[in-house]
């Protein structure tokens, strides 16, 4: 944007330097002049630490007016340290000429305690010594509360929700496991029945929580060296049984070289199970799932996309029911059901995909298909470990 | 549900007791010794954090499993390095698998 500045404001500075530091005002005018603009906290000392310069913001972050500021002692990298910790810090920043940056707690005029991120830069002189120090101080309070509001939620949600529910399961196991007596086998058919729609609805609830806390960005990874190919063997063996209910077979193409990549092993699980679990619940009796994992370099094609990186690709064929061509846009959207599902499958919430591929996302990876009446390729593609980048 | 706990650990041959916050557990802790304490980090009064603070400034050496339904691993990570020695999310336990780390724990 090309906007022309308002003249008044440079000259003004000169009127706003505490008295007989006006010289200062000719080499740092233009720093000075879009500190007045700044809605952090700017200030300017000498090299003594005598605040000669501060803007506008002052009054707001922390009360006092440029009045009261001008001339005394910044002291801006926190109440709580005390004279000793703020002098070897400015020794640091004046003889050493580091940066310091810090998030202090510090006290407004009126009691009240605030967090701050503070950085002090010193400005070095012709001669190689600091001549002033510039201070950048911003209250970061709300942004903080409102973190520590949004972790509150989802742990409060979480605790509240799931508790009942873990009641639920406890007590069914030990009705299942004649803890009160023995069961008659309708008896027993009725509290499996609970038993599995609480199991259902804590990990819908475990799912709802985690997409929320994805968009709050409060979702936490414990990112580390995971071989792809050990988590899809875990997976391929927890969904076993449900695919020979259902006599799909399920194939596995191991990659010829290992495939390595840095994640959250049980971020990864969770996709990888999402992807598999759909392929064998949306196949045909007697259907086919076959799994291909592979490092691809760029270049390469899979899946109709050309890799413009090295990245690991696991993609998943199966012989399904497919996606209905005109309702293909939408399947990685919240609480989508394609009609020919609904047709067949009562349960099902419709967010699996949708968080396998936010999931997906907060890995650095894509996630894509392509669908028919014969079935539905799903892909993956997660970056190597050198390439990795948050899309 | 700390109910269902103590009947199933007393069925299993356990001698269970149960309180229902915080500062109930530490004032009970520095009465009695135990063999281990169950606890969960959201209660009123004092948090499970707190309550294994308190434990360990009082100088309680007793292991310490927490179960809660926070499943994010900053919890876990906060609470094993509090010095919690095991950590579980109670709607994915089974209650079979809760017994049976208490035995190995116990053992």
């Amino acid at each position: 944007m090309n906007e022309t500045l308002p003249t008044a404001t440079a000259p003004a500075l000169r009127d706003i330097l505490m008295p007989g530091m006006e010289e200062c005002a000719q080499p740092l005018e233009g720093l000075l002049y879009l500190a007045e603009w700044s809605e952090d906290l700017v200030m300017l000392t000498n090299a003594q630490g005598d605040i000669i310069y501060t803007n506008d913001a002052v009054e707001r972050v922390t009360g006092f007016s440029r009045e009261e500021v001008l001339g005394s002692r910044a002291r801006v990298w926190g109440y709580e340290l005390d004279s000793a910790q703020q002098e070897a810090i400015w020794v640091r920043v004046t003889t050493e000429r580091k940066q310091h940056q810090a998030t202090v707690r510090n006290k407004h005029k009126d009691g009240r305690v605030y967090d701050a991120e503070v950085r002090v830069v010193p400005l070095v002189g012709a001669n190689g010594s600091v001549k002033h120090c510039l201070v950048m101080e911003r209250n970061v309070s709300d942004a903080r509360q409102l973190e520590r509001a949004k972790r509150e939620f989802i742990a409060l949600a979480s605790h509240n929700l799931k508790t009942p529910l873990a009641s639920m399961r406890w007590y069914a196991e030990m009705l299942l496991d004649g803890d009160a007596g023995s069961l008659k086998q309708d008896q027993r058919e009725y509290i499996e029945e609970v038993l599995q729609g609480a199991k259902r609805m804590n990990d819908l609830i475990h799912t709802w929580l985690s997409i929320t806390s994805i968009d709050l960005g409060t979702y936490t990874c414990e990112e580390k060296r995971v071989a792809v190919e050990t988590v899809v063997e875990r997976t391929v063996e927890e969904l076993a049984a449900r695919a020979q209910s259902m006599q799909v077979t399920v194939t596995h193409t191991p990659p010829v070289s290992p495939c390595v990549i840095i994640a959250d092993e049980e971020v990864l699980h969770t996709i990888v199970h999402a992807l598999l679990k759909n392929a064998v619940k949306y196949n045909r009796v007697g259907g086919s799932v076959s799994i291909e994992l592979k490092q691809c370099a760029v270049g390469d094609e899979c899946g109709g996309r050309v890799f413009t990186s090295e990245q690991v690709l696991l993609a998943v064929h199966d012989t399904g029911i497919g996606v209905p061509i005109d309702e293909q846009g939408m399947v990685f959207q919240q609480f989508f059901r394609g009609s020919n599902v609904e047709q067949q499958q009562s349960q099902g919430a419709g967010l699996g995909l949708f968080y396998a591929r936010e999931l997906a996302r907060l890995c650095g990876g894509t996630m894509w298909f392509s669908s028919s009446e014969e079935g539905s390729d799903f892909y993956l593609a997660l970056p190597t470990p050198n390439k990795k980048t948050r899309s | 549900m700390a109910r269902a706990l103590q009947i199933k650990l007393q069925r299993e041959g356990f001698s269970a007791t149960t309180v229902f916050n915080g500062a109930a557990a530490l004032e009970m802790v520095s009465k009695e010794s135990y063999d281990l304490i169950m606890c969960d980090l959201i209660m009123p009064k004092m948090d499970g954090f707190h309550v294994l603070e308190g434990l360990r400034a009082q100088g309680s050496t007793t292991p310490i499993m927490i179960m809660t339904n926070l499943s994010q691993e900053e919890d876990r990570q906060k609470a094993l390095d509090m010095g919690a020695c095991d950590f579980l999310v109670k709607s994915d336990t089974p209650i079979a698998e809760i017994i049976a780390r208490v035995r190995k724990l116990l053992d």
